[in-house]
């Protein structure tokens, strides 16, 4: 598994990603798909679950909001460190819609670019396999100066 | 111009710091090149033709003579004596080491500069009016809301990973002189009925292989609002910008595929939910910003010199410098001074070491200390005393920086073209100087008037070939170098995107067509009638003729 971490230290992933097709069993912690989610909800809601959804960089965050209150942890995807959606799609989570769960970056997680994440409301970082644990702590906060608020839903060190 | 604060110090000695261990971990073998590529982009350094290319902000294209002497000492210390200037109003050196360039950057740090953002897709240096603050036809003066842009696009967490580059042109004059029309964003600072500063904000502008003239996206926009709307514009070019595919991923590709109308709605109501968030400006906050530009120290000089008007009279060079090279100032006494960077033999906006030192020594001795940088390539010494002209011009010329040639045939707009850039399809740099020595008779140049051309090595239009009244692009043909020329472009107010003439021009007949164009021009225009005029009178048919009866 690629390293995960959360809340600054090295932690055991006891989440399940679940395809649509495969099945959950009550009481479970699973991510699931947005489709997932809005096609099963009832179904979902009445099997104690702990739950997570991974939404993709197409996706918009509005058809989340309504879930919200009933999801532990949203987990945004970075299809290449070059494509920069999950960086709003996070920032709107935290600042917009107050989502106070975690939010978790994976998919070409890079070092270098944990501190723009963790200011845009990530606190999860699943490192792509190639990363180097000890650098990614180091790099958190390589710049601890910023011309953007906190208080907009920014993170600063 | 504006002082660092304690922050603005700290983030750029970081910035310094975050690429120097990135660079050395890349050295190491200890950083994917593609992932380093992506990380040096963003602080402007990219690897050309020959050696890596380090290309320096120039914020809103100020300088102070301090900095000037520290770029000078870097293209002696570590390039090959001389720097570009580019049509951004950066400063561009083509032969540092890579290995050296984080020390570059420390001593650009310690002069109040850096390096972050000027290339990468991200949210790029601002440009804006070269004659800020000092023009005499301005509205109000742009560079605090350059400021506030710079520091609210700097390292910003959610947009340093853009679908691709994003660019921001600031004019608050009545002449626009940034090419605001064709940027990702322009911005037309401008009055409301009840004399309140606000933008005319337009989006969607650009050139490259699809050039389109911007968008008015909003007609007044209230100062405060200018962050929360910029960033609302960038969230949804964030989301919703193409990443598919690399040449439809401009802000520009979006704004035509969904309407201006529904771009304007998706971002205003990404808008209305940050509206009254704190990126509303304050009158504090605007204030604070304000009172870190230095506030120029002008004598009270009388308006007319009479001592100047002698030596216009008796000196024909001085004066056709003066005519040329000097404009207007807002400040009785004063005049606004360019200073060509487009001497014969000399790639357009070169310029060495030496004349760098120099240029800071006359500033510092003629125009408080600043120099300023300009769209066309040049430089501009934005605050000289009327009497102190003719000083300055004897100083200039000392230094092969006196060629008064500002806005003529030969004020040529180029890119660097096959010389150095690995994009290029053909060179640029060769045909400007063939231009240039076709018409070195300055009665000649005179005699044709303000003419703008522009030169691009290859479709990505560094050269802004679309936006010349004479424009060039070079095209590659089984290995050759050809040409194309588009006629009737222009940058200002009355932006217009030039059409193409005809087929391809091979290289040893490019100049040749130029002059030809410029000849028919000459022998058609009616009296006062600009080339544009004459143009758009006449129509393409005589300049087409001409040439093509001659040339393939
Ligand atoms: S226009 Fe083309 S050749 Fe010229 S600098 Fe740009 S990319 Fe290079």
């Amino acid at each position: 598994m690629p390293p995960l971490i959360s809340h600054n230290k090295l932690i055991e992933d006891d989440w399940r990603p679940v395809g649509d097709d495969q099945i959950i069993g009550d009481g479970e912690k699973v991510i699931i798909s947005l489709a997932r989610l809005r096609q099963q909800w009832d179904a979902l809601a009445r099997m104690h679950l702990t739950l997570a959804v991974e939404l993709e960089p197409t996706a918009a965050v509005d058809q989340l909001v309504p879930f919200l209150d009933h999801l532990e942890m949203v987990v945004l995807h970075f299809d290449t460190f070059t494509d920069g959606r999950a960086f709003s799609q996070a920032r709107l989570l935290r600042g917009r819609h107050l989502f106070s769960g975690d939010i978790r970056a994976v998919g070409d997680v890079l070092c270098d670019q944990l501190s723009f994440m963790r200011r845009c409301g990530f606190n999860q970082f699943q490192l792509a396999v190639d990363q180097d644990i000890d650098l990614a702590f180091r790099l958190f906060a390589d710049i601890s100066r910023h011309y953007q608020r906190a208080s907009l839903g920014l993170v600063t060190e | 111009m504006y002082a660092y604060s304690q922050l603005d110090q700290q983030l750029v000695e970081q910035r310094v710091e975050q690429f120097r261990d990135q660079t050395s971990r890349y050295l190491a073998g200890k950083l994917d090149e593609e992932v380093f590529k992506q990380l040096r982009l963003r602080n402007g350094l990219y690897l050309q033709r020959h050696a890596p290319m380090l290309r320096v902000a120039v914020p809103y294209g100020v300088l102070n003579s301090t900095q000037m002497r520290a770029l000078a000492s870097i293209a002696r210390d570590y390039d090959k004596r001389y720097a570009h200037v580019t049509t951004r109003q950066n400063f561009q050196f083509n032969w540092p080491a890579l290995e050296a360039v984080p020390d570059i950057l420390a001593r650009l740090a310690s002069v109040q500069m850096h390096a972050i953002q000027t290339s990468g897709n991200c949210i790029r240096n601002v440009t804006s009016d070269p004659l800020a603050g000092v023009a005499a036809d301005e509205i109000s003066d742009p560079r605090i809301w350059c400021e506030l842009i710079r520091q609210w696009s700097t390292l910003h967490p959610e947009f340093s990973f853009l679908p691709r580059k994003f660019k921001f042109a600031v004019t608050g004059s009545r002449q626009d002189r940034v090419a605001s029309q064709v940027h990702d964003i322009g911005l037309q600072v401008i009055k409301n009925t009840h004399a309140q500063p606000g933008f005319r904000v337009l989006v969607g502008g650009g050139m490259g292989r699809t050039p389109v003239i911007g968008k008015v996206i909003q007609e007044f926009l209230p100062a405060a609002d200018l962050i929360s709307y910029l960033e609302a514009i960038l969230r949804v070019y964030n989301l919703y910008g193409r990443r598919d595919n690399l040449y439809k991923a401009r802000i520009k590709i979006l704004v035509n595929a969904i309407g201006i109308d529904s771009f304007r709605q998706q971002v205003d109501s990404e808008w209305q939910q940050i509206r009254e968030s704190e990126l509303r400006l304050t009158e504090e906050h605007i204030r604070q910003v304000s009172d870190s530009f230095k506030i120029y120290r002008y004598r009270k000089l009388p308006v007319g010199d009479t001592g100047l008007e002698r030596l216009l009279h008796g000196n024909p060079m001085f004066s056709s410098w003066y005519r040329q090279n000097t404009r207007e100032h807002r400040q009785p006494g004063y005049r606004i001074v360019y200073v060509s960077l487009k001497a014969h033999g000399q790639p357009p906006g070169d310029i060495n070491d030496e004349q760098m030192d120099h240029i800071a020594d006359l500033a510092d001795q003629f125009s408080l200390g600043e120099i300023r940088t300009t769209y066309t390539q040049n430089l501009v010494l934005a605050h000289v005393e009327q009497s102190q002209l003719y000083d300055l011009w004897r100083a200039l010329g000392k230094i092969k920086l006196a060629m008064p040639n500002i806005g003529t045939v030969n004020d040529i707009i180029c890119c660097p073209g096959s010389d150095f850039c690995s994009l290029a399809n053909a060179s640029s740099i060769d045909i400007s100087s063939d231009i240039m020595n076709r018409f070195e008779a300055l009665d000649r140049l005179y005699d044709i008037g303000d003419i703008r051309i522009n030169i691009s090595g290859c479709m990505n239009a560094c050269g802004h070939h679309h936006v010349g009244h004479i424009g060039l692009l070079g095209v590659d043909k089984k290995g050759e170098d050809w040409y194309q020329i588009t006629l009737g472009g222009s940058a200002t107010n009355d932006t217009a995107l030039g059409k193409v003439l005809g087929p391809a021009v091979i290289k040893a007949d490019i100049g040749r067509a130029v002059e030809q164009i410029i000849e028919v021009y000459v022998e058609l225009r009616q009296p006062g009638e600009s080339f544009l005029q004459t143009l758009d009178r006449v129509g393409r048919g005589p300049f087409k003729e001409r040439i093509y009866a001659t040339v393939n």
